[in-house]
């Protein structure tokens, strides 16, 4: 990886962990030094996943002679104390860097284990030093699914699954909280469950008896396809942006169901937001049609986000594109590339006409309007969960809303 | 929650953090890990900059909200991660190139924080000094804090503080009328002055130059630290950084943080006013007599009292030999990791015949509430996340870090009788530089 000036691309084990943190009942075992668990569960505060929520996080530690005897007493001893002080229904086992450098077999140890416990060990995942944080989540997302689902059908009560709504993406919890209520909304849906930052271990066990998974980020989709393959649930891949776009979201996800969504309700919701945007919007065109050097947006962040809030930007407002880029090498497409700070930052620093949303990081950095963020490293608490989404009919009118208070900003 | 704590060592027997034992295996969530400590405090000094060579969880986490890259004045917060090839065949090439970017930035002087992985794998930091320093102008020095086996803060401050000195000019002639406090803390508030105690300004208001080697020191300040003729430490974590100088540039030190009793902070100031030519007659007569009162009110009313340590006070062992001289005693000790200095008061604490169980509280709420069921102190010193029925806490008792003289004497009795006798914390906190409480 090299130097890097800002944060660099979070590791495999990063993105495992946060993945695992939000499911409730469970506890998730880091075998190896605690300053990983630490700030890990700091940041998890900082995005809303507060303590009681989720997972309950412990550590080992681990010290000289553990690494040079192997000497794995204090896993065991950890999983004793945890088994008897949280009473979680699965334990998840994740090595951190330390213990990956030395080769801890942390499968071989949880097998070995496994016959003093009632309780099931899991081991999560990998810590290999090659895997980025996205491959993480995507290993975690399937790990969970394939290891802890059991044999259901779906029920007579209509249900889906939100696959990908992880505390690694910016807004995960406002875009999942719409998600929900437009699936009320056209479907008369609830959730079985929201992997991983709002379930249970029993919301996992049970997603076989969903109608259909709405696999929220491309990380997701190993997940959705493993489902399918198990209980034939289909699948919709996609973030819905935009106001079309939020409509034939929901008419895909009709038609994977054999159904159409309520047009009552998506014509209430149509007809709300068209008044409620009108004069913002026209304001937005308006500069599109006499200054289009000023109407371009540029982003960077999680390709699927980045794609839908440009496709939105572009089809329905309009805007037109200037630079975008994705934060990961292994979604890169020659629409969105993928961009390392050295890329990125000339374009954050240089931005002079437009919209530029990326990151905290990089919008803080370069002294922009950081109130365009739609990406992580993250800048501050995000303690509440019932702001704004960037998604759905409400992310639509947000998005509108930043955008032309950054005309009136800057104009 | 009641527990066999029959796993932990007698303090007599432990001579290493490796012997210290967790009060209860699980540790939740985690704890701070010196790396951190290493950011802070580079970034509490302008002028310096660092570069941390790591993996990519320590980069993510060194930084909070500011993850800003550059300091105010240009200074460099660099991160240099290893990916898979390095992790097995070591990063002294791309570290060496790093370093000469950072000095075609400007960079003056550079401090490399090695991490968990660069120690286990050997990365030879002082071979790539030797290496670099003849082609670099910037000076380099660096700090190998893998957190198994630099605990925490008191081992990562110390070690930070120890590697400063190599930044260090030797000077052309010594001030006779200057002195260094020492007392670089990594949790320093960016908006508040450092808190000092009053032998700092006592100092000052007779003509002495206190160069503050803080953390509020810059690099400037810390390179020309060898032109005193005396060096003041005031913490604990600081000793190092006092006995390297000596070592290197002869500067003398006196610990004054290891003066908790009355008639050893008479001996320490008598000391000063050797070594500095200076009187400090009258400057702390109020202080001085109330810490006299309560010393006697202590041996009065706290004789038999069994109390606890647990997190977040301030040189537990040191502490634990003056309570002694009240006769309370120690039922345990929450010690996170054991500094040489704390090896003399080990055989003050046996030749009075206490010897407590040292442990690491590693669960803060468990923990605690084992604590009070198992061994049922009268009193508990340190941090309680909210008060606890039937164990009475003395709380805040970092108030004292970097506090010596007279004054801590009075915070600390003061704050132990109050506790001991309302079952509450005094109110106000503790203030040093109002007027003495007489």
């Amino acid at each position: 990886m090299g130097l890097h000036r800002f944060k660099p691309m979070p590791s495999g084990r990063m993105g495992i962990f946060w993945t695992l943190s939000g499911i409730k009942d469970a506890a998730v075992v880091e075998y190896g030094c605690m300053g990983h668990n630490l700030y890990g569960s700091g940041l998890l505060r900082q995005t809303g996943t507060f303590e009681g929520k989720g997972a309950s996080i412990y550590t080992t530690y681990i010290d000289e002679t553990d690494i040079a005897m192997g000497d794995g007493h204090r896993l065991e001893d950890t999983i004793r104390q945890v088994i008897a002080s949280e009473h979680p229904q699965v334990i998840l086992l994740q090595p951190s860097a330390v213990p990956e450098v030395v080769g801890t077999d942390l499968v071989a140890i949880a097998n070995v284990m496994q016959e003093e416990f009632d309780v099931p060990l899991v081991p999560i995942g990998h810590g290999s030093f090659a895997i980025s944080q996205h491959k993480g989540v995507q290993d975690a997302l399937c790990d969970l699914v394939s290891k802890l689902t059991i044999d259901c059908e779906p029920g007579a009560k209509p249900l889906f699954n939100i696959v990908g709504s992880c505390p690694d993406l910016f807004h995960f919890g406002e875009d999942m909280l719409e998600l929900k209520r437009m699936m009320k909304g056209a479907f008369g849906m609830e959730s079985r469950c929201v992997l991983s930052s709002d379930c249970t271990v029993e919301d996992i066990r049970r997603m076989g008896e969903a109608q259909i998974n709405l696999v929220f980020r491309r990380e997701g989709i190993p997940a959705a396809e493993w489902l399918k393959k198990k209980f034939g649930t289909p699948y919709v891949y996609g973030r819905p942006y935009g106001i079309q776009g939020t409509t034939d979201w929901l008419r895909q996800v009709g038609e994977a169901m054999g159904r159409e969504p309520d047009a009552a309700f998506i014509e209430a919701e149509e007809s709300l937001l068209r008044l409620q945007i009108e004069r913002p919007w026209r304001t937005l065109k308006n500069n599109h049609w006499s200054y289009p050097d000023e109407a371009v947006i540029s982003l960077g962040g999680h390709a699927d986000v980045v794609a839908g809030i440009l496709k939105f930007a572009m089809e329905e407002i309009p805007m037109d594109k200037g630079d975008v880029w994705c934060d990961c090498p292994e979604h890169a497409t020659a629409e969105i590339p993928y961009l390392d700070e050295n890329g990125w930052m000339p374009i954050v620093k240089n931005h002079k006409k437009g919209y530029l949303m990326a990151s905290g990081e990089q919008l803080l950095w370069a002294g922009k309007n950081t109130s365009l963020q739609i990406a992580n490293p993250d800048i501050g608490y995000r303690v509440h969960p019932y702001g704004a989404p960037f998604v759905g009919y409400h992310g639509a009118a947000e998005l509108i809303n930043l955008w032309v208070n950054e005309y009136v900003l800057t104009h | 929650m009641i527990a066999d704590l029959s796993h932990l060592r007698r303090i007599s027997t432990v001579r290493s953090g490796k012997n210290i034992k967790f009060l209860t295996p699980a540790v939740y969530s985690g704890g701070w890990c010196p790396m951190r400590i290493a950011c802070n405090i580079v970034e509490n000094t302008p002028g310096l900059s660092y570069l941390m060579v790591c993996m990519p969880e320590c980069a993510t986490y060194s930084r909070g909200f500011n993850s800003l890259p550059e300091g105010e004045n240009g200074e460099k917060r660099w991160l240099y991660v290893l990916d898979a090839n390095e992790v097995i065949f070591g990063c002294r090439e791309g570290v060496c190139d790093a370093l000469r970017q950072m000095e075609a930035e400007g960079a003056e002087a550079v401090m490399m924080v090695a991490t968990c992985v660069t120690d286990l794998i050997g990365e030879d930091f002082e071979g790539i000094i030797s290496e670099m320093q003849a082609q670099l102008n910037m000076k380099l020095t660096y700090v190998t804090l893998g957190q198994f086996k630099n605990f925490g803060t008191p081992m990562g401050t110390s070690k930070v503080g120890e590697a400063l000195v190599p930044l260090m000019k030797k000077a052309e002639k010594i001030e006779p009328k200057t002195a260094n406090v020492l007392f670089i803390e990594p949790w320093k508030s960016k908006t508040s002055p450092v808190k000092l105690p009053l032998i700092i300004s006592a100092l000052e208001e007779r003509g002495i130059r206190v160069r503050h080697i803080t953390s509020e020191a810059t690099l400037k300040d810390i390179q020309e630290a060898p032109d005193a003729a005396l060096n003041l430490v005031i913490s604990p974590y600081m000793q190092a950084m006092a006995e390297r100088m000596e070592k290197e540039f002869g500067t003398p030190y006196i610990s004054l943080q290891n003066a908790f009793r009355v008639e050893d902070v008479d001996a320490a100031y008598a000391q000063i006013e050797k070594k500095l030519n200076v009187s400090l007659a009258g400057a702390f007569d109020g202080w001085r007599k109330k810490a006299l009162e309560l010393e006697a009110e202590a041996a009065e009313k706290l004789n038999g009292i069994t109390y606890a340590d647990l997190t977040e006070v301030d040189m537990p062992v040191a502490l634990a030999g003056y309570l002694s001289d009240f006769g309370m005693k120690p039922l345990l000790i929450h010690l996170a990791d054991i500094l040489p200095a704390d090896i003399q008061y080990v055989k003050m604490l046996r030749q009075k015949g206490i010897d407590p169980p040292v442990t690491r509280i590693m669960n803060q709420e468990l923990d605690v509430e084992v604590i009070r069921d198992t061994l049922h102190p009268d009193l508990a010193l340190g941090y309680v996340k909210e008060p606890l029925p039937g164990m009475p806490c003395c709380e805040e008792m970092t108030d004292f870090s970097g506090i010596t003289g007279y004054e801590r004497a009075v915070g600390i009795l003061r704050r132990i009788l109050t506790v001991r006798e309302t079952g509450k914390m005094e109110q106000g906190g503790f203030d040093i530089y109002g007027p003495a409480p007489v």
